[in-house]
C-alpha cells in the first residue's frame, strides 16, 4: 500500500467511525442508557490519568504533575475555565521551579 | 440542522474552546515536525486535513518511522477509532438534528469537543461544531507550522499540561452528583494503576475501565 493510500485509509477509518457513532447508531436505551448516563465523569477522569501516565515517553514531567495538582484543587467549584487557569498557572510555576 | 442554527451563546463556546484549540495547535506543530520526514510535507498536511486525529496520526507516523507495515498501522488505528463509539453514545441523546446534521457534527467528534458540549445545556450541535472547527483550524495550522520548522520553545510544557488539566476540568463539570465524583475517582485511580502495571494498555484500556466503573456504579 502506498503512503497516500495508507493516509487515506487512516482518514477513512477515523472519519467513518465518527460518522457511524453519531449519525448511524441509535441513541442508547434501557440499561445501556443508564451506563452511558454515568459514563462522562469516569471517562474524563480516565483520559486525565491516561494523558498523565500513558505517553510514549513514560510519565509526564514535573510541571505537568504540578498543573494537574493545581487543577484538582479547583474541582469542587466545577468551573472549566477556573480549572484550566489553575492548571496552567501550576505548569508555569512548575516550569519556573524546574 | 435547526439545532445547529438556533443556539446563540457562541462567544461563550468560543471562550471555552480557544485554550483547548491553542493546546491542539501546539500538538499540531509537534506532529508536523515529527511527520514531515516520514510522510513528506504535502502528505503530512493532507493527513491532518483529512483525519483530524492526533492519536491516529501519531500512531501512524510512529509505526512508519520504526519500520512498521501498513497492516500494523491499520491494526493500531482501528482500536483507536473504537473510542468514538462511547463518545457518540454520550453525545447522541443531546443531539436534535437529523442524520445529515449529525453527520456534520461527527466530523468534529473528539474527546475535547464532547466534553465542552457536556459542560453546556443541550442541544450539543452548535458547541461541537464551533469548538471543533476552531480546534480543526488550529490542528491544521499547527501541522503546517511544524512542517515549516516552527519551534515550540517554552510553551511546549504548557501544551503538554493542557490535556490532563482539561480532562480534570471536564470530569468536574460532568459530575452532577456525589456518585459521579466517586465513580470518576475510582476510574482515574484504576486507570493509573492499570497503566503503571501495563503501560501498553493505553487509552483503550482506560476506556474499558471507565465503562466497567460506569456499569458497576449502577449497582452501588
Amino acid at each position: 500500500m502506498s503512503l497516500v493510500g495508507l493516509v487515506a485509509a487512516v482518514a477513512a477509518i477515523t472519519v467513518g467511525s465518527r460518522a457511524v457513532s453519531v449519525a448511524v447508531l441509535p441513541p442508547p436505551r434501557g440499561s445501556l442508557a443508564n451506563i452511558v448516563d454515568r459514563l462522562p465523569a469516569p471517562l474524563f477522569a480516565v483520559l486525565a490519568a491516561a494523558t498523565l501516565l500513558g505517553s510514549d515517553q513514560g510519565s509526564s514531567p514535573a510541571p505537568v504533575w504540578l498543573a494537574a495538582a493545581a487543577a484538582l484543587l479547583t474541582v469542587r467549584r466545577r468551573s472549566l475555565l477556573l480549572t484550566v487557569a489553575a492548571g496552567l498557572a501550576g505548569a508555569v510555576v512548575g516550569r519556573a521551579l524546574a | 440542522m435547526t439545532a445547529i442554527a438556533e443556539q446563540a451563546d457562541d462567544p461563550a463556546v468560543l471562550a471555552a474552546a480557544v485554550p483547548v484549540a491553542a493546546a491542539i495547535g501546539v500538538l499540531g506543530v509537534v506532529y508536523g515536525a515529527v511527520a514531515e520526514p516520514v510522510l513528506g510535507p504535502g502528505l503530512t498536511v493532507a493527513s491532518s486535513v483529512a483525519a483530524f486525529s492526533g492519536a491516529a496520526q501519531f500512531a501512524m507516523v510512529g509505526l512508519l518511522a520504526s519500520g512498521g507495515s501498513a497492516g500494523a498501522v491499520l491494526a493500531s488505528v482501528i482500536p483507536l477509532a473504537l473510542r468514538h463509539v462511547p463518545l457518540g453514545a454520550i453525545l447522541r441523546p443531546r443531539l436534535r438534528s437529523g442524520p445529515a446534521g449529525r453527520a456534520l457534527v461527527s466530523l468534529f467528534l473528539t474527546d475535547e469537543t464532547v466534553g465542552l458540549a457536556l459542560a453546556r445545556q443541550p442541544p450539543a450541535e452548535r458547541t461541537v461544531v464551533l469548538s471543533g472547527a476552531v480546534a480543526y483550524a488550529a490542528w491544521v495550522a499547527g501541522t503546517v507550522a511544524g512542517v515549516a520548522g516552527a519551534s515550540l520553545g517554552a510553551i511546549a510544557v504548557l501544551a503538554e499540561a493542557m490535556f490532563p488539566v482539561l480532562f480534570i476540568g471536564l470530569a468536574a463539570v460532568t459530575t452532577r452528583r456525589r456518585r459521579d465524583a466517586v465513580l470518576a475517582a475510582v476510574a482515574g485511580l484504576a486507570t493509573a494503576a492499570l497503566l503503571l502495571v501495563a503501560p501498553g494498555a493505553g487509552v483503550l484500556g482506560g476506556l474499558a475501565v471507565a465503562i466497567m466503573v460506569a456499569a458497576a456504579g449502577g449497582r452501588a
